[in-house]
């Protein structure tokens, strides 16, 4: 009786449903008194375009959805976003995918389970890390205040932004002075020693619009053991300490410990003449999974930077100009620690014509590192000569290509990333898109030039050289993309894509046979191509609902990676196979519901699945089963006046407290409590 | 006693609430005590709630029309255009005074005839105007409007041929890059845009060129799915009585009258 009542409430609800979506779609992008239909994007197009036109997979993440989700770091953020896998390694540290292709190469080591085909932007500014590839969120000079919107592509997007946007991109826009003058403080204190402070200062001096904001962010770990990949269970810190024979951390208990500032000043976007200049600082000493300690997951990070980002626009021209520098370092990985400097050179311009618009453009980016590892001091130079066009044959049709020429320091061959992209308007609430796209990594240093002979301190008879190759190939992936979004009211979104992706040219630090030499028992590891290449299909449907006093956003992605010829060890010379890539989720799902309780009060609930996956690694690190898991933050929202505010959270309510990642730190649920004060105007 | 009943009546109470959702608030007869009305913000002249008695061109129609005819309106507070709609659909608002006509809202709204025109007009900076007398005097030059904005069928069609006109996110946006001399020219509503210079302090760089570019039609929107159709009827037939009296006529006239006046102001305040 109680499953027909349950079915027949099932049914109800659809029904409901149903009627609700039937109705005739109005004519939003129509007329003046409009509300001028929908949210901006630039990052697709290198323009200002409606989100509903753009011909790419693409999210935007505002500050008032990061404000009602009660987010306290800009990974976190990525949890609203479709087809992007977050995985948290200890309090406030975390891992971000986009559409996965993780641990494509069975058994290689921790460090690859880390993101290293998604490029991440500053306002225009790359923050990409080119060590081995990939983000440190920790070395972000910004807080989670600090973001205006975050807009997220998934394609393959290096035709437009340079090498390493393989998956995609996630483009964060920071906030710039809106009041005359004002100054804001928020403070946020959770469990787990959870702290985060943040002062903001606004001033407006003539044409010249000045923001200042400074970050301190400390948080402790879930739990302040480690796993031992040899005993295979989680120890104490100082059994796991004794273990490894290094000194790994400053303090096994602390996960997050950060300091940053940010200053920017510029006048008015919208001048013939405008300009935006961004000074930054940043220090952090955090936990994560980073250098392959072969002992235990964790490793003790510590980073500092500066520098700057300007950017100079006259009418339709655009350039930009950045450099940073710092250090980094990692506890008890002295070879490894390295000094960096980061320059980069962008210019582009935009000539319109009935019909066309056509973006030529260049970028420049010189990374220079120094540390033993690679032997000294080592530079990455990398050219991109861009030419983006967008053709209108009729006035719901356009085709576009765009087009990058690389050129490399290293390797030697350049490379060519396109996209070929049509969209088509198939009426004023429907849009179809198609595109073919295509983009390869950049080089990085350990790939290219590690040069390292690493003796294990705790066994003294065991050398592995490490090798890398200036010429080792540029890891590329083609993706082909069929969209459609559909607005079914004026309330009601529903967007689907369709993507098959092929990644090939993978390469990988090979294992070669011991020798022993004087007693000491060599294993050569260097850099060789993998015969392999991954072939990932997929779709996201991605739905949004919105009521006067609430709205639901749901989404979900299911996916299959089958990779071929797959080495079945990273042994030189070892047999391949075809193999199902087990490592990404073939479910990743997602609902973010707001509901406005009164005009003071919100309540925002978000909830994240991942569908059961494993991780394959060499050994001693071995195997991980993740079970699937759903994870859930509820966050009440008080706002007393347009000055005070404050709001009450807890974040990762699950049945599963187990880890996300490679057997970092199980999760735990954190009570949050936070409180902002605004004076002035 | 059964002993799951706690757990049956819930889905039992499920069941009703989804019944009860799903029927159409019109299948149950109820009293009209008044017309809830709304309109666009920003829209001034053509529709303002910042004075009870002065509601703009299109609500000054529909709020001396009830009074004409004996009805009570019950204007609602400042929401978003889609919420708007949205509530106009689903019979939670009566009218909107101030609407444009397209081929989904007629499916969807009931409309009066229209009770007034809006002029589309090039704004450009007073050291940099040009003569417009026809859309291909724009042929060659950079211009802007607001995104989602129609000029109209056939200027449409003539602008996507010949024109490079791009999508500013807001009025505001068109304006000032008009003025700090980024475009050529903004192609806006012709009192509202005059308003919207002035607001943004661009008086004195921006003016609006003497010939439109086209003209919109505009209307009182009704909900097809009010309570309060016979009183919605009224509304509308007293509507048309206004048109043929000249009171609507009248009302236009005071809005032109007081725009002129407050350009007049400024001009003696320059």
């Amino acid at each position: 009786m109680v499953v027909k009542l349950f079915k027949c409430s099932l049914f109800l609800l659809f029904f409901q449903l149903l009627i609700t979506s039937s109705v005739q779609a109005d004519g939003l992008f129509y007329g003046n008194s409009e509300e001028a239909g929908g949210t901006s994007s630039s990052t697709s197009s290198k323009r200002d375009e409606e989100l509903f036109s753009t011909p790419l997979s693409i999210s935007i993440i505002t500050a008032k959805q990061i404000q009602q989700a009660g987010v306290t770091t800009i990974a976190e953020a990525m949890k609203m976003v479709p087809g992007v896998i977050v995985r948290e390694q200890t309090n406030g540290q975390f891992e971000v995918h986009i559409r996965g292709f993780e641990n494509v190469i069975n058994g290689a080591t921790l460090s690859n389970l880390n993101s290293r085909k998604t490029l991440i932007m500053i306002d225009n500014r790359v923050v990409f890390d080119y060590f081995s590839g990939g983000i440190f969120w920790d070395t972000l000079p910004i807080s989670i205040d600090d973001v205006e919107r975050i807009e997220v592509v998934r394609g393959a997007v290096s035709s437009l932004y340079g090498a390493n946007a393989v998956t995609g991109v996630i483009h964060i826009f920071t906030k710039r002075a809106q009041d005359n003058s004002s100054i804001k403080a928020s403070m946020m204190a959770g469990t787990k020693n959870s702290q985060v402070a943040q002062l903001v200062v606004e001033k407006r001096f003539s044409e010249v619009d000045i923001r200042f904001s400074g970050l301190n962010e400390k948080r402790d770990r879930y739990q302040n053991r480690y796993f031992n990949f040899t005993e295979r269970e989680y120890q104490n810190s100082d059994l796991a300490e004794i273990e490894s024979g290094s000194n790994l951390h400053n303090d096994s208990e602390q996960a997050v410990n950060k300091h940053s500032f940010m200053l920017t000043l510029n006048n008015d976007p919208l001048n013939l003449f405008n300009y935006d200049l961004t000074l930054f600082h940043q220090e952090s000493d955090v936990q994560k999974v980073h250098i392959n300690s072969g002992d235990i997951p964790l490793t003790d990070n510590l980073s500092n930077t500066d520098g700057f980002n300007l950017k100079l626009n006259y009418g339709e021209f655009s350039s930009r100009f950045s450099h940073h520098f710092g250090k980094q370092e990692t506890m008890g990985f002295p070879d490894f620690t390295y000094d960096t400097e980061i320059s980069q050179v962008s210019m582009a311009y935009q000539i319109k014509y009935p019909k066309w618009i056509i973006q030529p453009g260049v970028d420049w980016y010189k990374a220079t590192y120094e540390g033993s590892f690679i032997g000294g001091q080592r530079t990455l130079l990398e050219a991109n000569y861009m030419l983006r066009m967008e053709f209108n044959p009729k006035r719901h049709w356009r085709f576009i290509s765009a087009l990058s020429y690389s050129d490399f320091n290293a390797p030697e061959d350049n490379e060519l990333n396109y996209q070929f992209m049509t969209t088509y308007q198939l009426s004023f609430d429907t849009s179809l898109r198609a595109s073919v796209q295509s983009s390869s990594t950049s080089a990085f240093m350990v790939n290219q030039y590690i040069d390292i002979e690493f003796t294990f301190p705790n066994d003294p008879s065991q050398r592995i050289d490490v090798k890398g190759d200036k010429n080792g190939r540029l890891t590329r992936i083609t993706t082909y993309e069929l969209g459609f979004r559909h607005q079914l009211e004026f309330n009601n979104f529903i967007e689907l894509e369709v993507f098959q992706s092929e990644m090939d040219q993978f390469t990988s630090f090979t294992i070669q046979q011991p020798v022993v030499i004087d007693g000491v028992t060599i294993t050569e590891r260097s850099l060789e191509n993998l015969p392999q290449n991954a072939v990932q299909q997929g779709l996201t449907l991605n739905w949004l609902y919105e009521e006067i006093d609430w709205n639901i956003n749901t989404f979900i992605t299911w996916q299959n990676t089958e990779v071929y010829n797959q080495a079945t060890s990273l042994l030189h010379g070892s047999a391949t196979e075809d193999n199902y890539n087990k490592a990404t989720p073939k479910y990743i799902a997602g609902v973010n519901l707001n509901w406005a309780l009164t005009s003071q009060i919100n309540l925002n609930m978000l909830s994240n699945y991942l569908h059961e996956h494993s991780f394959v690694l060499q050994q001693p690190q071995g195997t991980k089963k993740i079970p699937s898991a759903l994870y859930t933050n509820l966050t009440l929202n008080y706002q007393h006046d347009e000055a005070m505010s404050g709001y009450l959270a807890v974040k990762n309510l699950s049945d599963q407290n187990e880890s996300q990642h490679f057997y970092t730190d199980r999760l735990e649920p954190v009570y949050w409590l936070g409180f902002n004060i605004k004076f002035g105007n | 006693m059964i002993p799951n009943m706690p757990f049956r009546s819930s889905y039992n109470k499920l069941i009703l609430f989804i019944v009860l959702c799903n029927i159409n608030s019109t299948g149950f007869a109820s009293s009209c005590d008044s017309l809830s009305v709304n309109g666009a913000d920003g829209w001034y002249p053509y529709f303002a709630r910042q004075n009870p008695n002065r509601l703009g061109i299109m609500g000054d129609i529909v709020s001396r029309a009830a009074e004409r005819s004996g009805l009570e309106i019950n204007l609602k507070p400042s929401i978003p255009w889609k919420r708007i709609l949205f509530n106009l659909r689903y019979g939670n608002l009566d009218v909107i005074a101030g609407a444009l006509k397209t081929q989904q809202r007629e499916k969807q709204f009931l409309f009066s005839t229209p009770v007034h025109y809006a002029e589309l007009r090039v704004f450009v900076r007073k050291d940099r105007r040009f003569d417009y007398s026809h859309i291909s005097d724009l042929k060659g030059k950079h211009g802007a409007k607001v995104r989602g904005m129609s000029l109209g069928q056939a200027a449409d069609d003539y602008a996507f041929n010949n024109l490079v006109i791009d999508d500013a996110p807001s009025p505001k946006n068109v304006f000032q890059m008009v003025a700090s001399g980024r475009l050529d020219y903004g192609v806006f509503y012709w009192t509202t845009g005059l308003i919207e210079v002035e607001r943004n302090n661009l008086t004195a760089i921006v003016e609006a060129l003497p010939n439109a570019v086209s003209k919109e039609g505009l209307y009182i929107a009704y909900s097809k799915n009010s309570h309060c159709q016979d009183e919605i009827a009224q509304l509308n037939d007293e509507i048309n009585r206004m048109k043929n009296d000249g009171s609507i006529e009248a009302i236009i006239q005071y809005y032109h009258s007081a725009v002129a006046a407050q350009e007049m102001e400024q001009s003696n305040g320059r």
